[in-house]
Parts: structure tokens; sequence; C-alpha cells
């Protein structure tokens, strides 16, 4: 076997294998069609406000698409500025693709899509830049001094994958979560109905009940996911910088104290 | 929703690792919707919001302007009915002072008037009387001759018979 057909082997999952021996990284899952159809959505969205926006001149009042876009681009703006501060607000761009792209992509579940969030592929990627990010700021602001932890406390060195593995566990677990809690649910409302005699295939029972639980789990556990993440991304970046500024505020205080006093401001200070 | 698949262990575990094709498309989309963002939603965003920005400070400055102008000119206006105020005192006041004067010249002219023409009658009066005693002196001589010609009936001097006509007068008197 040549290394295309390595790629291109297991496209469909093996159900009789289990365990590890059931893993193959060339597998097809079904988050994939989830991500080519969000990209899309994402695409016609950017399209449709790109386009309403264009139409728009700078007296204009802007309504419906292109005010809900400019309200949510300005929220996210100002959480980007208050936590990373202006310098870094071109990096708006990166917390809209988070938010767009897990939240729509956990909306998916609602019509019947797997969730983006559920192959560990996709929060991994996405922890990963987080968490090179962290290195990139990190080094940005503290140069040598970041790798300096490492030799005071070895230990360290394991707690610095913290990041990554709770940014990316935590978006994964909760979504994948929901959708076992749904899927046991689901079992659990047909289990019941089943023990009704008499009363046909149709499981209304699920019918009552799943819309309720997939709105929390699928819409607002979705997007509630998708905030969360975004925010930690920008949270873990902004540490590094804060904990440099703050550094600087201190020296910058200390400097102040010991600036002399003028003649003239001593004369002042001990007439009064 | 995840579908009921899910459930399958094998389903899991392949879900739970790394999958090649999932990350291509993750990093393709990543791709994709960063510039995508970037380039139609995002910067035509801050565009939009820096000529709307610059359209707002521009009224502001329009109307600051405006207002500027506006409160010069008040103040002008104000300026100008406070001098056509004073001027229109002044005005009155001149006015008045003239009609005052005017007044007060006439009322002069007049008194002097009436004082001349008093004076000229009293003159005249004066001189008629004059006139009048003087036909009548005339008239007493002329007659006084007369009587003394005829009562006399002779020659007397001039001087004599002027004498005698100034008693009588002085007599008469």
């Amino acid at each position: 076997m040549n290394n295309k057909s390595l790629i291109f082997a297991n496209l469909i999952p093996d159900e009789t294998q289990s365990g590890m021996g059931a893993w193959s990284y060339t597998v097809l899952l079904p988050q994939l069609i989830t991500i080519v159809i969000t990209t899309f959505i994402i695409m016609m969205l950017s399209i449709g406000y790109y386009k309403r926006l264009k139409k728009l001149g700078p007296t204009d009042v802007p309504g419906g698409l292109v005010l809900f876009a400019e309200m949510s681009i300005k929220w996210v703006e100002q959480q980007v500025v208050e936590l990373m501060g202006p310098k870094y607000k071109s990096l708006t761009i990166y917390v809209m693709y988070l938010l767009l792209y897990i939240g729509i992509g956990n909306l998916m579940s609602v019509v019947g899509f797997e969730s983006v969030a559920t192959a560990y592929t996709v929060p991994l990627s996405m922890g990963l830049v987080t968490f090179i990010g962290i290195y990139y700021f990190g080094i940005k602001y503290h140069k040598i001094v970041f790798f300096k932890k490492y030799i005071v406390n070895p230990l360290e060195l394991l707690t610095q994958f913290v990041p990554l593995i709770s940014i990316s566990f935590r978006l994964f677990g909760n979504i994948l979560g929901g959708s076992i809690i749904m899927a046991l649910f689901s079992s659990l409302m047909g289990f019941i109905w089943g023990q009704i005699p008499y009363i046909g295939p149709v499981d209304l029972l699920s019918g009552v009940t799943l819309p309720f639980l997939s709105l929390y789990f699928d819409v607002f556990d979705g997007i509630i996911q998708a905030y969360i993440f975004a925010i930690l991304t920008i949270s873990y970046w902004a540490l590094e910088i804060k904990e440099e500024n703050n550094k600087g505020s201190e020296e910058r205080v200390v400097a102040v104290k010991r600036k002399p006093l003028s003649k003239k401001e001593l004369k002042i200070a001990q007439k009064a | 929703m995840l579908l009921s698949s899910t459930v399958n262990p094998a389903e899991i575990i392949n879900q739970l690792f790394p999958n090649l094709w999932v990350f291509i498309a993750h990093v393709i989309a990543t791709i994709i919707l960063l510039i995508l963002l970037s380039k139609w939603v995002y910067n035509p965003f801050r565009k939009a919001m820096r000529a709307r920005r610059q359209k707002i400070q521009e009224m502001i400055t329009d109307a600051a302007d405006k207002q500027t102008k506006a409160t010069i000119k008040e103040k002008t206006a104000l300026e100008m009915l406070t001098t056509a105020k004073v001027d229109a005192s002044s005005i009155i006041s001149e006015a008045h002072a003239e009609a005052e004067a005017k007044k007060h010249n006439l009322l002069d002219e007049t008194k002097k008037e009436i004082v001349h023409l008093n004076e000229q009658a009293r003159k005249e009066l004066a001189k008629e009387k004059e006139q009048y005693q003087d036909d009548i002196r005339k008239a007493i001589i002329n007659t006084a001759f007369d009587a003394a010609e005829h009562l006399l009936e002779k020659e007397i001097s001039k001087e004599k018979h002027q004498k005698i006509i100034e008693d009588f007068i002085d007599n008469l008197n």
C-alpha cells in the first residue's frame, strides 16, 4: 500500500473495531459537512452585510441585518479593546470568526447536522492557535523572562498545557456531553413511549420534551460555549500583555516617587 | 443534536482523536472565513464607521460654525439695536431741545414784536397827540387871531400877539 492509499484508506468507520483499533485519522466524519455548511452560511451573511452596507450612505440609518451586524461587531470590538487594549483592535476579526464559526457550527445540530465542536480536531486546532498566541504575546512582552518560570519551577512545564487542554476540552466536552444527553434522553423517551400499548410508532413524548432540551443544549449551550471560547482566548492573551503593562506602571510610579523636588516646590512644601 | 451513531464507541473514538479531513477542512474554512470577515465585514464596517464619524464631525463643525455666525449676527443686531435706540433717543432729545429753543425764540421774538408794536403804537399815539395838539393849537391860534382882531380891532404887534396866544394856550392846559 503506497502513501496515497494510506491517506484514503478507512473512509468509513469500521464498526467491528473497538477501542483504539477503531481510530483512523482518515475516516470521513459527518462534521466535514457541517464545516462546509457553516462556512457557506457565514459567507452568505458576510456578502449580505457587505452588499447592504455598500448601499448605505454616511447619513443613512442602518436597519435589519446591517444594524444587527454593526451592533455585534461593535460589541466584539469593545470586548477586545477592553481586554487587550486598542492596539489589538484588529484581533476583532479573529474573535468574530470564533464566535460565528463555533456559534453557527453548534447551531447546525438543531437541524440535524453534527456540531463542528463534536470533532475534537476542531476545538484542538482552535485551542492550538490560542496556545501559540499565549507564547507569542509572552515572548513579545516578557522576552527571555517568559522562560524564567520554567527554570525556577520545572512543574510549570506541565501546567503550561492547561490552557490548551482546558479551552479545547471545555468546548468539546460541553457540546458532546449535550449531544449524548440528548441522545440518551431521546432513547429514554422512546423506551417510555414503547411501554404504552396500542399507541402506534410515532414517538410523541420525544416530540414534546426534546425541543426544550434542544433549546438548552443546542441553542443556548452552543452560543454560550462560542462566547466562552472567544473570551477565554483573548483573556489568555491579554494576561500576558497586562502583566507586562502592570509591571511598567509600577516602575513609572517608583520613578515618580524618586523624582527630587525643586527648590520652589520645597519652599511651598515647607510653608504648607 | 448528535445522531444516534455517536453512541457507537468507534464513532466517539474517531471524533475524539485527530482527523485529517476535518483538520484540512477546518484550516481551509478558517483561512477563507478570516479573509472574508476581514474584506467584507470588518474593514467595510470600520470604513463605514469612519465615514459616519467624519460626516457627524462635519455636521457638528457646520452646526458650530452656524451657531457662531448666528451668535455674531445676534450680537451685531443687538449692537445695532442699542445704537439705533441711542440714536433715536439722541434724535428725540435733540429735536426736543431744538423745538424748545425754537419755541423760546418764537416767544422772545413775539414778545419783542409786541413790545416793539406797543412802543410804535405809543410813539404814534404820542405823535398823533402832538399832531392833534399842534393842530388844535394852530386852530386856537387862528381862532384867537380872528377873535382878537374882531374883539380888539386894533393893531397889535406880532410879538405881542404871539405872547397873548401862548398865554391863552397855557391857560387852556
